[in-house]
């Protein structure tokens, strides 16, 4: 090891200082809290302890998070504004209940109207976040005046006049009154990461500087500060910093050359995550690698897609059952736009999906290049190659399946797998598989190429066999299993071809009669627990646990044995589980020697299961791992436990 | 070290107490609180949680938390008990209806186990008004009389006034200091 990295390994461990801190021990030390004399920096310490373990996902009971939150109120006695501006974090963070929660409404509102701007700034940005949705809806009237009338300051100034005497009862009417709430907060956001020294709080204000700030009227203020993160901090803060500032460049289109200069210093950074982000975004910035879009970002929900769904929906023949949005719901990772598309089709139901393909299948040979379909895709349609982007395979799997009507009845695919090679490559027959999850049946799609064959596969509900298959077309033959219900079966299965090879005469072209059976002994194919389920994402992890009722909660603890590293002890049980992880936790800061991951995914038939995994390192390198998981069923949270067990 | 060190400074400087007002709603704590604090009348609206402010008073600085009354809030009040020297707990004189109410709260304080060695100070606020109740009756009426075991006033208030507030503090403070 060089000097150099040795430097950065160190400058690593020194930005994480509560690696590995408890719980149990932090939620004591907050006793401090109540103190007749407050120690101010202490407290300041251990709140920033409270906000890293939630930080983290670390979860408090009803009642510890009651007992935090009255304790932290009585830091309202001290003066130290920064003791002051931590107490509104962690109240923000806590999310009290909403009944309990009024108790600092007081301290708010005299905080809103105190002469020190960190006050009103914070304040402003606490109640925001805990006001209930009855005053919300109170605060969205105000809110549609206010835009309505949002270019005659004198209107605005009557409007909250009229308010205040008409005692609205929400503080929130009382914030239009400050019309530059926002930029003061974000102001105030800036000087606060010039001296921050905590890499998630920076790295989470950059992002929202980076979100917000191109919308104010002067932009170009921000633009100093988070560049000078990129040259002063940590590598994960200015990888942030990074992205920050190409979301100016994108939205501000008068900062962009500026913009691009700052960035094309961050090539050289010595850091690989930051040098990518910077190349990325230069790339985007100029118009390739999806463009300026890809930086903004889209709705999580797109519009159109919503539109065909609910069209294909309702020609359906399945609308006794609800229409599910999950169909809807973009996956988190997109990357370019025409990911992004794909990635909605995955989603989409099986019908909609095949008239959505023919619709652009249609379009595609007339306008070739002014498709969104991905080119890979149109190649698929016209030419039959078998190989290629999965994902475009995956689309196609779903209108052949849905072809056949024996399929049809099954319902719904709930998930498609990505497609598995059973043959070695170049040989005669090239024969890949798709397991399509259905809501009590499991069908093996068998896509098979250059040659003409017949095949008959696994018994039990049915086989869809391929009567001809062209030369260098690809041909599909189904075979469809029927699970018991509520059972999510594994296994390998043990896959043979058996097929008649007939010969043609060349000169007429005709096929001869009588042919001789022949049989293709093909790889094995394992049907594993992370099939059953979807990984989609919660927006919002802790919200989503909250609220699912802890009535099937089940936590188990398991022994990894000695693993190299955390990370690999992560990756290894969510390659098992096959679900989503939620809020980046899916990444373990270097050295660390705990680390939660949250996760969520929909088992087959729709159950939504949330999983919360702590794992630990001891000195000899042994990963144990907790898990908890909560779900709507008691069959949904089982199938976890199992799923880790049998694995 | 540290602690020897604090002992001393207490000696010989200001020495701190903390202080709860409870009451009803509309008894005038906020009230007074501000009269006590910056020495005028304050506009004030119903307390939806609590104020805390410093007072100083004669050498003692009194850490005073002015707990909203209201009927929603009172269940949190004794999630501010613990290190409480002495209760203020002030009544509206004129609110003949709820003495009943207010003997009831004022009794479930003197029950709690955080505040058992807590002084009780009572105002009898809002003499001003026509129709106020007198000291006695309002001692009367919220059973002031079968206290055993406390060391309690009560005292004639008007917070719009300032008549009466200093009188109770001077009184406290005495009483903290025979404590120590």
């Amino acid at each position: 090891m060089d000097s150099k990295a040795k430097d950065e390994d160190a400058e690593e461990t020194e930005f994480s200082p509560f690696y590995g801190i408890d719980k149990g021990a932090v939620l004591q030390e907050a006793r401090c809290f109540n103190d007749p004399q407050i120690d101010a920096r202490k407290c300041q310490q251990v709140i920033t302890k409270l906000l890293y373990l939630l930080g983290q996902g670390e979860s408090f009971t009803k009642k510890e998070a009651s007992e935090v939150f009255f304790s932290v109120t009585k830091l309202f006695q001290s003066k130290d504004t920064n003791l002051r501006r931590m107490v509104y974090l962690c109240i923000k963070d806590i999310c009290p209940s909403a009944d309990e929660v009024i108790i600092v409404t007081s301290s708010l509102m005299k905080d809103m109207n105190s002469k020190t701007d960190l006050y009103r700034s914070n304040s402003v940005r606490v109640l925001c976040k805990i006001i209930d949705s009855q005053l919300l809806m109170q605060f969205h009237a105000v809110a549609l005046l206010h835009a309505l009338r949002a270019s005659d300051r004198l209107a605005i100034s009557k409007l909250v006049t009229t308010l205040t005497k008409a005692n609205v009862k929400s503080p929130m009417a009382q914030c239009l009154d400050i019309p530059d709430a926002k930029e003061s907060g974000l102001s105030h956001l800036c000087e606060f990461i010039e001296d921050c020294e905590f890499t998630y709080l920076s790295a989470q204000i950059l992002h929202v500087l980076g979100k917000e700030g191109p919308k104010t009227k002067e932009p170009s203020k921000y633009i100093r500060y988070i560049y000078n993160r990129i040259i002063l901090e940590n590598a994960t803060v200015r990888a942030a910093a990074v992205s920050s500032l190409a979301s100016f460049g994108a939205q501000v289109e008068s900062l962009r050359p500026r913009v691009v200069t700052l960035l094309q210093r961050a090539l050289l950074d010595n850091d690989d995550e930051v040098r990518d982000r910077a190349t990325l975004y230069l790339a985007q910035l100029s118009g390739k690698a999806g463009g300026v879009q890809a930086i903004v970002g889209k709705p999580d929900v797109s519009l159109e897609v919503l539109e065909k769904n609910l069209q294909g929906y309702l020609e359906s023949e399945h609308t006794e059952q609800p229409f599910d949005m999950v169909c809807v719901n973009v996956p988190s990772v997109r990357s370019t736009e025409e990911d992004s598309l794909a990635d909605h089709w995955g989603c989409i139901p099986a019908a909609t999906c095949a008239a959505l393909a023919e619709l652009h299948a249609a379009d595609s040979l007339e306008q070739p290049f002014q498709n969104p379909l991905p080119p890979a895709f149109v190649k698929v349609q016209a030419t039959g190659e078998s190989a290629g982007n999965w994902l475009t395979k995956k689309r196609c799997c779903h209108l052949y399946a849905h072809e056949c009507r024996q399929l049809a009845s099954l319902g719904n695919v709930f998930k498609s797998t990505p497609p598995v090679r059973l043959t070695e490559e170049d040989t005669e027959y090239n024969i890949f598989c798709v397991k399509h999850i259905f809501e009590e049946h499991v069908v093996f799609q068998f896509d098979c190429t250059n040659t003409i064959s017949e095949q008959e596969g696994f018994e039990d509900n049915g086989v869809v066999p391929l009567r001809v298959m062209p030369l260098k077309g690809v041909g599909h033959t189904f075979s469809i299993l029927r699970r018991a219900p509520g059972s999510l079966p594994v296994g390998e299965l043990t896959n043979i071809l058996r097929f008649t090879v007939k010969e043609i005469d060349p000169s007429t072209g005709e096929v001869e009669e009588e042919g001789y059976a022949d049989e293709y002994q093909l790889e094995d194919l394992e049907v594993a627990a992370a099939d059953y389920m979807k990984p989609v994402m919660v927006p919002n992890f802790r919200k989503a646990w909250e609220e699912m009722p802890a009535d099937f909660e089940q936590g188990d603890e398991y022994g990894l044995g000695p693993r190299k590293d955390l990370q690999e002890a992560v990756e290894a049980v969510m390659g098992i589980l096959g679900m989503q992880a939620c809020e980046g936790t899916e990444a373990v800061p270097p050295n660390a020697r705990s680390h939660t991951v949250l996760l969520s995914g929909f088992l087959v038939g729709h159950q939504q299961v949330l999983v919360r995994m702590s794992f630990g390192m001891d000195a000899s390198c042994n990963v144990a791992m907790k898990l908890v998981a909560r779900g709507q069923t008691q069959g949904g949270v089982e199938a976890v436990h199992s799923t880790i067990q049998n694995a | 070290m540290g602690l020897w060190l604090s002992r001393m400074l207490s000696w010989f400087g200001d020495q701190e107490a903390r202080i709860l007002v409870l009451g009803l709603d509309n008894a005038g704590k906020t009230t007074i609180l501000y009269r006590l604090q910056v020495g005028e009348i304050v506009a004030t609206i119903p307390t939806i949680g609590f104020n805390v402010e410093t007072v100083s008073y004669k050498n003692i600085k009194f850490q005073v938390w002015d707990l909203g009354g209201q009927t929603s809030i009172r269940p949190y009040w004794r999630c501010y008990y613990p290190n409480t020297q002495a209760i203020i707990y002030v009544v509206d004189s004129t609110d003949h209806e709820r003495i009943g109410t207010s003997r009831e709260e004022f009794h479930a304080i003197l029950d709690e186990d955080e505040l058992k060695d807590s002084l009780i100070l009572v105002y009898a606020n809002k003499q001003d008004l026509p129709g106020a109740l007198s000291d006695a009756q309002i001692a009367e009426g919220l059973g002031l009389y079968s206290i055993k075991n406390r060391t309690w006033a009560i005292f004639k208030t008007s917070a719009v006034k300032g008549e009466g507030l200093t009188e109770g503090l001077d009184w406290l403070s005495n009483a903290l200091k025979t404590k120590r």
